[in-house]
C-alpha cells in the first residue's frame, strides 16, 4: 500500500475533523476522496503530507510515517491544493526555474508539454494569474518531477468546464504512472480517472472500495406497482436498510439500492412493496451515488 | 556539503533575488549615498542628510530582512505549502542567512568601511569585524523572526505582532516604574542572558511549529520568549553589577580605594520662580529645589518654593542646575522629577553630601551606581530600609563623589537616632588613551578606541532644549576595544558620556556626549577625548555616625557634626 492510515484522527479544539480513519490506497490507484463540505477531506490530505499533525493514530505514506517525511520523500510526492500559495512576484518562467533545481527527476520535456497544453503565460507574474490559471500552474508544477504519489485537494474548484477538461486530460495522461488521491466536489470530472472511492462523512470513513465495485452495487431503482397494490397514499412497508432515500411517487417507488446483486434478488426484495408491474434499475454516476449518500446521511441526523 | 544542497541553496537565493532585487538595489543605493554624504559632506556622519540616509538604510535593511525571511512562498506560516517541497530545513536557513548577509548586511558594512576609509583609513580587520558582527546579529535575530513568521503567517501580521509586543512591553515597563529599557552600563549582561535564553527557545519554537506541527506550543514558547525578554529588563541593576564584579573583579585595585563620608546636609525647599525658563515645560517638567550656597558641611536652612521646569536637561536626579536669571545670588539648584518627589511631603529635605575617595590614582575615575541608603540602629538592625522614596543621584569624579537624595521630613525624624549607611557599587576606570579630535565633523581614527567625530551644533531643537548655545557633539564609536567610558574636554569644559562595561568582543558601542558653551564664546577647534578602561568593579559601604546625616532637626547637632562618618 502506498498510503495506509490506522485510527487516524484530528481534533481542532472541540471539533473532531477526522475520526478513526483507516484508509488503504494501493500503488497505482486513483482514489477519489469524496464527501460533503467539512467531511474531513482536506484535513486528511494535510495530515498525509505532514502539514498538520494527527491528534491520534498514524499514517504511512510511501512506507514512511507521515510525521517523519523528509525532503527526500517530498521529491516523490506532489501536492496541489486549492489553497496553494505561490510566490506572487515570480513569473511563471521564474517559478519553474526555481522548482527545476529542487527536483533531480524533473522532466523538462514534460514541463514544456504541460505548460503548452495548459497555456500558461511564461512572462506573467503568478500573482496576476486568475484562480484557474494558478491551479493550472500548480498542477503543471506538480507533474514534471513524476511523483510516485500525487495528492490533489480540490484541484478543480473554481475552474470553468473547459479548463477542468484540460486539467483532467493532463492528469489522465499521467495517471497510469502514479498513485493519485484526489479530493473534489466535481465528481463527474474525476469519475473518469478514479479507480477507488472513499466516502467521508463528518470525519468518518463510511466506505472505501474500487470504483468498479461501487458502480456495481449502486443502482437507482424505480419499482412500478400494479394498480391492485393499494393507494398511492399508503405508507411504505419496512424496507431493507441497503435501500436509501425511498419515496413513493404515484404507483412508483423510487430508491437507491446500495447492495445491488442482480435483477432477480432485487425483484425478490421489492416484492414486499406489492404486486410489481415493472422494475428499472439503472447504473449510477459517482456524482449521483455521492448525492444519494449525502442525502441519506442528512436525513439520518 | 553535497551538491544537491548547494543546488537547493542556490535555487532559493536565486528565487529570492528575483523577488527582491529592486529592493536590494534601492538599499545599496541608500547605503552608498550614506557613505558618500558621510565621507564628503559637511557635518560627516551626523549631518542631517547622512543621518537620514543612515536611518533609512537601517530601517530598509530590517524590512528587507523580515521580507526575505517571511516572503509568502517560503515562510508563509506553519501550514504553508513550502513544507511539502523537497527543501532541507538547514538548506533553507543557509539560503536565507546567506542572502541577508550578502545583500542586506554586506552593503551596510561596506558603507561603514567606506566612511572609515574616507576619514583616516580603516584596517581590513575593521571590515571583517563589522561583517562578523552582522553575521552574529543575523544569527541571533533570524530565528526569532522566523518564529513570528511561522506563527502569524504573513509579514504584515508578524510586524503588527512585533509592534504590539514592543509597545506592550514598553507600557508594562513604564507601569512598573521603569523609565528606561536598559540597565545602564551593565545592560550587556541582560542582552547576553536574553539571547542565551531566547535563541534556544526560538529553535525550540521552530521545532514545535515545523516539526511537531503544533502552533499552540509555538505560541506558548513565543510567550515564554517575550516573558524572558521582559524579565531580563526587570533584573535589578545591582544583581547585574554583582555579576559584572564576579566576571572582572580586581581585588588588588579595589583594596586601594578608600571612601570617607563627611557629614553633610542641606535642607531645601522647592523653589518657585514663575518667570524662570518658560520653554521646555512640556517636555521636562522637573521639580527644582534650591539649596543653600556653600560646600558640604552642616546644613543651613533657606526659604524656597517650587517651580516645574529646568534650564537645561538634567542628567539625573539631584544634579546641580544653573540658577535662572534673577534668582537670588548664591542659590544652588538641584533637579528632581515630580515622581521623585512623590510621597516626600510638602517640604521634602534634600541632602547633598560628598564621599571622599583616597587611594586611587589622580587620573583614575570612579563611577558610582546603585546607591542605597539605609538607617541602622546601634546593633546594626535596620530601622528604615530602604527609606521610602529615596532617590539618589551621583556623579563620578577623580577624587570624590557627590551625592544628592531627597527624603520626607517624617522619614528623617523616624530615623533620628540611627546611623546612616550608604551602599555603593563602584567602578574604577583608568585612562588608556588620549586623542585630540578636530571639531570639523569628520570621523577620525583613534587607535585603541575606534573612531571619533566632533561636530558643532547649536540652538534649541537640535540636541539640547534650551537657549541657543554652541554644542560640540562628540561621538566615539568603540571598535575592538574594551573602553568603558570617554570624557571630552573642550576649552575649560569637560563632559563624559554614559559608561558601558561590555567586553570588547560583544558589541559595538557608541559613546555620545556634548560640550556646550555660549554662542558668543569661540568654538574650540579641537577637543580632547580621554578613553578609560574599567579596571575594577567593587562594592562599598559607608556608615555615618548616628544622626550625622539626619535627625529630628536638620541641620544636625553640633555633637553629630563633630563626629564625622568613617569609611569602611
Amino acid at each position: 500500500m502506498i498510503i495506509e492510515t490506522e485510527g487516524l484522527s484530528k481534533r481542532f479544539s472541540r471539533h473532531e475533523a477526522v475520526h478513526d480513519l483507516n484508509l488503504a490506497v494501493p500503488e497505482g490507484a486513483a482514489l477519489a476522496l469524496i464527501g460533503a463540505n467539512g467531511a474531513g477531506k482536506t484535513t486528511t490530505l494535510r495530515m498525509l503530507v505532514n502539514l498538520i499533525r494527527p491528534s491520534s493514530g498514524r499514517a504511512r505514506v510511501l512506507g514512511v510515517d507521515s510525521r517523519r517525511l523528509s525532503y527526500l520523500d517530498f521529491r516523490r510526492i506532489g501536492y496541489v491544493s486549492e489553497n496553494l500559495t505561490l510566490p506572487s512576484n515570480l513569473t511563471v518562467d521564474q517559478y519553474f526555474d526555481y522548482l527545476r533545481d529542487l527536483y533531480p527527476s524533473w522532466d523538462r520535456g514534460l514541463e514544456r508539454e504541460l505548460r503548452l497544453k495548459l497555456e500558461l503565460p511564461a512572462d506573467r507574474k503568478l500573482g496576476k494569474l486568475s484562480h484557474g490559471m494558478r491551479m493550472k500552474a500548480g498542477l503543471a508544477a506538480a507533474l514534471p518531477f513524476k511523483p510516485e504519489l500525487l495528492l490533489l485537494d480540490e484541484p478543480l474548484s473554481g475552474l470553468d468546464p473547459l479548463i477542468r477538461d484540460e486539467v483532467m486530460e493532463s492528469l489522465l495522461a499521467q495517471a497510469g504512472e502514479m498513485t493519485i488521491v484526489i479530493s473534489s466536489h466535481e465528481l463527474a470530472e474525476i469519475e473518469g480517472c478514479a479507480t477507488h472511492v472513499a466516502f467521508l462523512d463528518k470525519g468518518r470513513l463510511l466506505f472505501q472500495e474500487t470504483m468498479e465495485g461501487l458502480s456495481g452495487r449502486f443502482r437507482d431503482v424505480s419499482v412500478t406497482l400494479s394498480v391492485t397494490s393499494g393507494g398511492t397514499e399508503q405508507p411504505l412497508p419496512a424496507l431493507p436498510n441497503t435501500w436509501l432515500n425511498p419515496r413513493r411517487v404515484g404507483q412508483t417507488v423510487q430508491f437507491v439500492d446500495t447492495a445491488y446483486a442482480g435483477e432477480a434478488p432485487l425483484a425478490g426484495d421489492a416484492a414486499r412493496l406489492g404486486a410489481i408491474k415493472a422494475i428499472d434499475a439503472r447504473p449510477m454516476s459517482l456524482r449521483d451515488i455521492s448525492k444519494a449518500l449525502m442525502l441519506a446521511h442528512r436525513e439520518d441526523i | 556539503m553535497r551538491g544537491d544542497h548547494l543546488t537547493t541553496i542556490r535555487a532559493m537565493m536565486s528565487k529570492d533575488w528575483r523577488l527582491f532585487w529592486p529592493f536590494v538595489i534601492v538599499l545599496v543605493c541608500v547605503q552608498a549615498g550614506y557613505a558618500v554624504v558621510s565621507a564628503t559632506g559637511d557635518g560627516g556622519a551626523l549631518s542631517a542628510p547622512a543621518a537620514a540616509l543612515g536611518g533609512l538604510g537601517a530601517l530598509g535593511g530590517l524590512w528587507l530582512t523580515v521580507a526575505v525571511v517571511q516572503q509568502e512562498s517560503v515562510f508563509d506560516g506553519a501550514r504553508s505549502d513550502w513544507l511539502v517541497q523537497p527543501i532541507r530545513r538547514l538548506d533553507l536557513l543557509a539560503a536565507k542567512v546567506l542572502f541577508i548577509l550578502l545583500l542586506v548586511q554586506a552593503p551596510m558594512s561596506l558603507a561603514r568601511a567606506g566612511i572609515g576609509l574616507a576619514n583616516g583609513g580603516l584596517a581590513l580587520s575593521g571590515l571583517l569585524w563589522s561583517l562578523a558582527g552582522a553575521i552574529v546579529g543575523a544569527a541571533l535575530i533570524l530565528p526569532v523572526e522566523i518564529v513570528f513568521a511561522g506563527l502569524t503567517g504573513t509579514m504584515t501580521r508578524a510586524i503588527g505582532l512585533a509592534v504590539v509586543l514592543f509597545v506592550g512591553v514598553f507600557a508594562l515597563l513604564l507601569a512598573l516604574g521603569h523609565g528606561s529599557v536598559t540597565n545602564g552600563p551593565v545592560h550587556w549582561i541582560v542582552n547576553l542572558l536574553t539571547v542565551g535564553v531566547t535563541l534556544p527557545l526560538s529553535v525550540l519554537a521552530l521545532w514545535l511549529i515545523y516539526q511537531r506541527r503544533s502552533l499552540i506550543a509555538g505560541w506558548a514558547t513565543l510567550a515564554v520568549i517575550v516573558a524572558v525578554s521582559v524579565l531580563g529588563l526587570l533584573i535589578p541593576s545591582r544583581w547585574l553589577f554583582t555579576l559584572q564584579q564576579t566576571l572582572s573583579h580586581n581585588a588588588d585595585m579595589a583594596s586601594d580605594v578608600r571612601l570617607t563620608l563627611p557629614p553633610g546636609c542641606f535642607l531645601a525647599r522647592p523653589y518657585d520662580d514663575g518667570s524662570a525658563m518658560p520653554f521646555d515645560h512640556a517636555h521636562h517638567p522637573e521639580l527644582t529645589l534650591d539649596q543653600t550656597a556653600g560646600t558640604f558641611g552642616p546644613a543651613d536652612t533657606v526659604s524656597a518654593g517650587v517651580r516645574t521646569t529646568g534650564p537645561t536637561r538634567p542628567v539625573g536626579p539631584g544634579q546641580i542646575a544653573t540658577p535662572p536669571d534673577g534668582a537670588p545670588s548664591g542659590l544652588q539648584l538641584t533637579h528632581w522629577r515630580p515622581r521623585e518627589a512623590l510621597g516626600k511631603g510638602p517640604e521634602p529635605i534634600v541632602f547633598r553630601t560628598h564621599v571622599d575617595v583616597s587611594g586611587a590614582s589622580p587620573n583614575d575615575k570612579l563611577i558610582i551606581d546603585h546607591v542605597q541608603g539605609v538607617y541602622v540602629d546601634s546593633d546594626g538592625h535596620r530601622v528604615a530600609s530602604p527609606m521610602s522614596g529615596f532617590k539618589l543621584g551621583a556623579r563620578g569624579g577623580p577624587t570624590g563623589l557627590e551625592i544628592a537624595w531627597m527624603a520626607s521630613r517624617d522619614d528623617i525624624r523616624r530615623a533620628a537616632a540611627a546611623r546612616f549607611t550608604l551602599d555603593y557599587d563602584l567602578t574604577l576606570l583608568r585612562p588608556v588613551g588620549r586623542y585630540v579630535v578636530p571639531s570639523d565633523g569628520r570621523q577620525w581614527r583613534a587607535p585603541g578606541l575606534g573612531y571619533c567625530q566632533a561636530r558643532l551644533t547649536h540652538g534649541p531643537g537640535s540636541f539640547v532644549r534650551g537657549p541657543s548655545l554652541n554644542l560640540l557633539l562628540v561621538t566615539c564609536t568603540r571598535s575592538q576595544s574594551d573602553v568603558a567610558l570617554i570624557d571630552v574636554t573642550a576649552g575649560a569644559r569637560t563632559s563624559h558620556a554614559a559608561p558601558n562595561y561590555s567586553p570588547s568582543w560583544l558589541s559595538t558601542v557608541a559613546f555620545i556626549t556634548g560640550v556646550g558653551g555660549e554662542l558668543s564664546e569661540p568654538v574650540p577647534r579641537q577637543v580632547t577625548v580621554t578613553a578609560y578602561r574599567a579596571i575594577s568593579h567593587f562594592h562599598r559601604s559607608v556608615i555615618a555616625a548616628p544622626g550625622a546625616l539626619g535627625g529630628s532637626a536638620c541641620p544636625v547637632s553640633d555633637a553629630d557634626a563633630a563626629n564625622p562618618g568613617a569609611g569602611r
